[in-house]
């Protein structure tokens, strides 16, 4: 009987072999990784993962482009870098006056009002941080006023710039 | 050989730990890139909702603006029905005389319908008038 003995563990170039490939497959993995990072960070907003600020652009734009009028104040709030207030027509079609606040960073409040009593709130948070700048030094578009909206991300970059011009015209 | 001894399990007392390691850390690798898809297929759905959000609300203006291409010149506004990969409109204006002879009332409105894995319908509503060569938009209703 034959009694074969095997060297047991692994031969030096088998362990360089080894760890050359489990290498290559760490560098794939990093570089993969990496790049995704890369094109997460790349936006300074991404609408798809936050739909927030995005529902707020999409409520602004409805209630400008509907406004008869922006007012320059109502009730406490007057109409600065941080308030929008508009005279616009609701789904329903029935009129009111929204004020959007933005002087909370991070959050975006839409209140409207029917007849001097708030009819709603609506509230959008973790968002960037949103301006009115256009409610600071009026701006014209084609002749007609404009609503300029822009908003900062957390490092200060600007992230949106929109202008909309109410479609009610004299 | 010196240099392979640390390979050589039979004579330690840790067999298998790096490979239950390599093992653990594919599995919590693979865990994380299946959430990321997971993800991904979430964003995927609201750029597709929010692409359709913005081409209904364009398409409804623009077929608001072409029913109306005529009104000051004709006096009466065009019905308007097109259809393309984008999706399909449709607009109607009606031009009125007011008690006010030097006036003319006008009324469009325009619905338009996304084509693509999630339709998404608009509609638009202006009412104004026409003074002379001039257009004067009173109102307008935007369902979105």
């Amino acid at each position: 009987m034959v009694r074969r003995t095997y060297a047991r563990g692994f031969t030096l170039m088998e362990a360089v072999v080894a760890m050359a490939l489990f290498s290559v497959l760490l560098f794939i993995l990093v570089t993969l990784t990496a790049e995704m990072r890369r094109n997460e960070k790349k936006w300074p907003v991404n609408f798809f993962t936050h739909p927030e600020v995005g529902s707020v652009l999409a409520r602004i734009r409805h209630d400008v482009y509907d406004s008869t009028s922006l007012l320059p104040s109502y009730d406490t709030y007057n109409s600065s870098a941080t308030t929008l207030i508009v005279y616009t027509a609701s789904v329903d079609r029935s009129f009111e006056t929204v004020v959007w606040d933005f002087s909370k960073p991070g959050e975006v409040h839409r209140k409207a009002y029917r007849a001097t009593a708030l009819s709603s709130e609506w509230v959008a948070r973790s968002v960037p941080i949103f301006i009115c700048s256009s409610c600071l030094a009026p701006e014209t578009v084609g002749g007609e006023t404009a609503v300029r909206i822009q908003a900062m991300d957390k490092e200060g970059k600007l992230a949106i710039d929109e202008i909309f011009v109410p479609r009610p015209h004299g | 050989m010196r240099s392979t001894r640390s390979s050589f399990r039979a004579r330690t007392g840790e067999r298998g730990y790096v490979l239950i390691t390599a093992i653990a850390l594919a599995i919590l690798y693979f865990a994380l890139m299946e959430l990321m898809l997971i993800d991904s297929s979430r964003a995927l759905r609201e750029a597709q909702r929010f692409r359709s959000k913005v081409v209904a609300t364009t398409l409804a203006e623009s077929a608001a603006e072409l029913s109306a291409a005529s009104m000051v010149t004709r006096n009466s506004g065009n019905s308007i029905n097109a259809e393309d990969e984008q999706g399909s409109m449709k607009a109607n204006c009606k031009v009125n005389s007011t008690a006010n002879a030097s006036e003319m009332a006008f009324e469009i409105t325009a619905d338009a319908t996304t084509s693509g894995v999630s339709p998404v319908t608009s509609s638009v509503s202006v009412q104004g008038r026409i003074v002379g060569q001039k257009v004067k938009v009173d109102y307008t209703y935007h369902s979105q």
